[in-house]
């Protein structure tokens, strides 16, 4: 477990890495875009995710891009896109132009994902290594099952305009948690 | 007007890229994969290539690697996902002429190829 102090501190990592996720996606979308404070909570081992008190992403059927890293810390993080919105999204993103919306996604995943994960690793002056983002249907709570304890934070961005909502899930293994939160 | 090469897995970004630079008047012909890349680069001689780092078949990186082993002296701009500072200083090291992150925007891509094709001319007309 984390004290309040440690939790502090992540959550101020997490949100200013949020800050730059939400400024990726208006780009993306040429519309506004923000980012909610994060949520937190303490994982054990082979434990499932928590339910959200506010992403639609626990309750409805969703497309994830899941990418795993490790070296200066390591564990998963993934985007989770309600399959309802998925359409609203990828047209935004196209402005006109066609492709499938899944590879809409996974691009949109990928650049989204790296750069959450990579604000937070430049802020503590580390380095970390990618796995090649794929895309999932199957549930969040099922894509970020971790076989070790630790914490797992979800950042929702929203663009209100168009309706879309999208959540950014990171699961971090508790061992080099401490470290990461001290280097920060 | 100039021949652009870019390299990336995505066809979104594929699209977004070559909409960008042919925006730009410049001629693009278009990679899906390092391989690919590295076969138009050889036989297509194109004059600036836009290069993206994760890739299923060939990591950026290495491509960068290869293309500056078969003497491929085109200014090679990465357009990556992968913010890290420390992704950024390899590529510099390693020849690339600019770091880009996604999503980039027109008129930051515009100025970063101007700017990489005036200094190989430059370094060129030196010789």
């Amino acid at each position: 477990m984390l004290t309040g102090s440690e939790l502090g501190v992540l959550a101020d990592a997490l949100n200013r890495a949020g800050a730059r996720a939400a400024t990726s996606l208006r780009e993306l979308l040429g519309e506004p875009a923000h980012a909610a404070p994060p949520e937190i909570w303490w994982v054990e081992a082979g434990e499932g995710l928590p339910e959200s008190e506010y992403s639609r992403t626990t309750l409805e059927p969703v497309s994830t891009v899941l990418m795993r890293f490790e070296g200066a810390f390591d564990g998963s993080a993934c985007l989770a896109v309600a399959r309802s919105m998925i359409g609203e999204l990828a047209r935004a993103v196209l402005g006109g132009r066609e492709a499938p919306a899944d590879a809409v996604l996974l691009e949109v995943g990928n650049i989204l994902v790296n750069g959450f994960m990579g604000d937070i690793s430049n802020a503590v002056g580390g380095e970390l290594t990618y796995t090649w983002p794929h895309c999932s249907t199957a549930p969040v709570r099922a894509a970020l099952v971790r076989d070790v304890a630790g914490v797992v934070s979800h950042t929702c961005l929203a663009a209100p305009t168009l309706g879309v909502e999208a959540s950014l899930y990171v699961a971090l293994g508790a061992d080099r948690l401490r470290e990461l939160i001290r280097a920060t | 007007m100039a021949r652009v090469l870019i390299s990336d897995d995505s066809l979104l970004a594929r699209m977004t890229l070559r909409d960008i630079v042919q925006a730009s008047g410049h001629e693009t012909l278009l990679a899906a994969s390092g391989q690919e890349c590295i076969e138009l680069a050889a036989s297509e001689a194109p004059d600036c290539i836009l290069l993206d780092l994760l890739v299923p078949d060939l990591a950026g990186q290495e491509t960068l690697s290869i293309l500056r082993g078969l003497g491929v002296e085109a200014p090679v701009i990465v357009v990556t996902s992968d913010v890290q500072e420390s992704t950024r200083e390899y590529c510099l090291a390693a020849g690339a002429s600019e770091v880009l992150h996604k999503p980039v925007r027109q008129e930051q891509l515009a100025r970063a190829i101007g700017a990489s094709l005036a200094s190989a001319a430059k370094a060129s007309s030196a010789c």
